[in-house]
């Protein structure tokens, strides 16, 4: 998924649109591979799904460019694009039962084919047999599992998601998941999901995409996002992270030295950081929080949470600053850290990065 | 429900409906005395089905009422469909507020405005002017039934077409067409009974040989009422009841399913 693909399947080049004097999407580029699982990642309102009705030409861009496969398609109107969509309400037709629903975009083959094709379709999806039922009869699930199908139909070259999961309960939405992701390796069709839950992008996706305020801020796959975001809103987004204000005091190539409250500490400084002397963020995830007796940073845990199969503990600095530790729940009776215990950080430089304040 | 209310609720009911209720019984009376009740019978109706001059007016005013009811939902739902889907246009709420004046416009001034304009541009007055009176009358009722359908269309439906690959036309035939017919159907049976239900309108625009069966109805009652006007408003009354109870089914089942394919 690297720079080396010669030809993208779906290629944005500096898309931008505008609501009145509103920004939904501003500039967007980004390059997918044929087969590619992405995910558009952010809060509602942050200009995924406009960025998915922009493709499938339910909007025209104010500026820019979508291609798909190198065609250019502004100026096509929705029903000549090559891609095809599944909605968030599903926007199956209520006066059409199943097979009718999936059939509906298959205007190129005739009755026996269609019919068979329907099958086929329906199969995939686990449907085996419910051709004749009427749309209303159905379960959250099956409706999911033939908007699905009918998005499939026509085997587009992309095939572009709107929250697929989120009317689904939580099991269902996990069992769901690992089909949707089972079915595209299957099928090698680009799929362009969007979703506002990080935990669904992570489990699926080959990259995501996180937007920010109609911008994309950060592409990458799901390990380089959690691990090295290039912005705060990134960091919070994928999960618990302790952001600690402070001012770069030393650079050293891709390194630098952040005074914080609670002393000097060693961080990762790659991409665009704040150089020294200028204020900054030191971004560490809880998990990488050590606890120990070290000669690190002193500190009295003042809280302990137990998770099931982690345990939270919060930490009081000298200064006051509170920092979370989680860390696997441990048979080590007594606990070592338990509330006032006074310990010393144990702050791994490769887990401690350094953003712009 | 307070005594109170059953009680005011009963006399509403009694208000409304009482005399229609009396004009059904007195239909049944055998006596040819109006207003003395002189036994059980169905020979007025009897005499009605013999009456050959009412039977054509009733010919007459089927027909009128299909076409102009006919002519009423065509125009009317394009009309609806403009409004909704037209965007912005300018004069858009002027046109919005014109469809409501036939609607509110004493029968008077419409039949005596349409009648001008047919005398004034020649038309010769009979059958045709009768229709395209009633369709003017039921076009906007036409227009607020289904407007108000699409108003809560689910729009995501057609773009779902669209990306499904229809063009406007098969959208328009395969998604939303078929979901609004409820709302057009019941359209058209509104204006059906508006135009078999027209006196005033019908009075003014209709020429000779284009005598409707109100106004057959009411020159009869000017000589005096017999037992077989009775029996002739009360299939009316039946006849008009049964399509209302029609059209408010239609539009109840439509709402039904137009949300069936949100989840």
């Amino acid at each position: 998924m690297d720079g080396t693909d010669p030809a993208p399947r779906l290629d944005l080049e500096g898309v931008t649109k505008r609501f009145g004097d509103g920004v939904a999407v501003a500039d967007v580029s980004l390059a997918l591979s044929p087969g590619e699982f992405f995910c558009l990642l952010g809060p509602s309102g942050c200009g995924k799904s406009t960025l998915l009705r922009l493709v499938a030409g339910f909007e025209t861009p104010s500026a820019g460019l979508i291609r798909v496969d190198g065609r250019d398609l502004a100026g096509l109107p929705p029903h000549r694009r090559p891609v095809n969509m599944m909605f968030q309400s599903y926007a199956l037709f209520p006066h059409r039962d199943v097979a009718g629903n999936v059939a509906y975009g298959l205007t190129n083959l005739n009755r026996a084919d269609r019919a068979g094709r329907v099958r086929d379709l329906l199969a995939r999806v686990r449907l085996d047999g419910f051709g004749t039922r009427r749309i209303d009869t159905l379960s959250g699930g099956q409706r999911q599992r033939v908007a699905l199908a009918r998005a499939l139909a026509r085997e587009p070259g992309v095939l572009l998601l709107d929250e697929p999961l989120g009317a689904l309960d939580r099991g269902l939405r996990e069992e769901t998941q690992g089909e949707l992701r089972a079915l595209q390796r299957r099928l090698g069709i680009t799929f362009v999901m969007v979703t506002h839950a990080p935990g669904e992008a992570m489990a699926l996706a080959d990259r995501i995409g996180v937007m920010d305020r109609g911008r994309l801020v950060q592409v990458g796959d799901a390990a380089a996002l959690y691990e090295r975001p290039a912005t705060r809103f990134v960091a919070g987004l994928l999960g618990d992270v302790n952001l600690i204000p402070g001012r770069v005091s030393g650079r050293d190539g891709d390194w630098a030295v952040v005074e914080t409250g609670f002393g000097p500490v060693r961080a990762r400084a790659s991409g665009p950081t704040p150089g020294e002397g200028e204020a900054a963020t030191l971004v560490i995830r809880p998990e990488r929080v050590g606890l120990g007796a070290g000669v690190g940073p002193a500190g009295t845990i003042t809280d302990v949470t137990f998770l099931g199969e982690r345990i939270r503990r919060q930490v009081r600095m000298a200064d006051g600053t509170l920092l979370r530790a989680s860390g696997p729940a441990g048979g080590h009776a007594p606990d070592p850290h338990g509330v006032g215990a006074a310990i010393r950080l144990d702050l791994d430089p490769e887990a401690c990065r350094l953003l712009p304040a | 429900m307070s005594h109170f209310g059953r009680l005011s609720l009963g006399l509403g009911l009694a208000f409304l409906y009482g005399p229609i209720l009396v004009l059904v019984a007195f239909s049944f009376n055998a006596s040819a005395l109006v207003t003395v009740w002189g036994g059980f019978s169905t020979r007025w109706y009897g005499v009605l089905f013999a009456d050959g001059p009412l039977l054509a007016a009733a010919l007459v005013s089927l027909r009128v009422a299909l076409a102009a009811a006919a002519l009423a939902t065509l125009f009317g739902t394009l009309a609806a469909l403009a409004l909704d889907r037209g965007g912005r246009f300018p004069g858009r709420s002027a046109f919005t507020g014109l469809l409501y004046v036939p609607m509110v416009m004493p029968e008077v001034i419409t039949g005596l405005a349409l009648l001008l304009l047919f005398v004034a541009t020649g038309f010769e007055r009979g059958l045709v002017t009768l229709v395209v009176a009633h369709a003017t009358l039921g076009l906007g009722f036409v227009a607020v039934i289904v407007g108000a359908r699409l108003k809560g269309f689910d729009r995501t439906l057609e773009e779902a077409a669209a990306d499904l690959g229809a063009g406007p036309l098969r959208v328009f035939a395969t998604v939303t067409l078929p979901l609004i017919a409820p709302a057009v159907a019941a359209g058209f049976l509104l204006a059906f009974t508006l135009s078999l239900d027209d006196l005033v309108i019908a009075s003014f625009v209709a020429g000779p040989g284009a005598t409707t069966l109100p106004m057959r109805l009411y020159s009869q009652v000017r000589l005096g009422v017999n037992p077989e006007i009775n029996a002739a408003s009360t299939l009316l009354v039946g006849g008009v009841t049964l399509i209302v109870l029609g059209a408010s089914w239609l539009s109840a089942r439509g709402g039904d399913r137009s949300h069936a394919g949100t989840a």
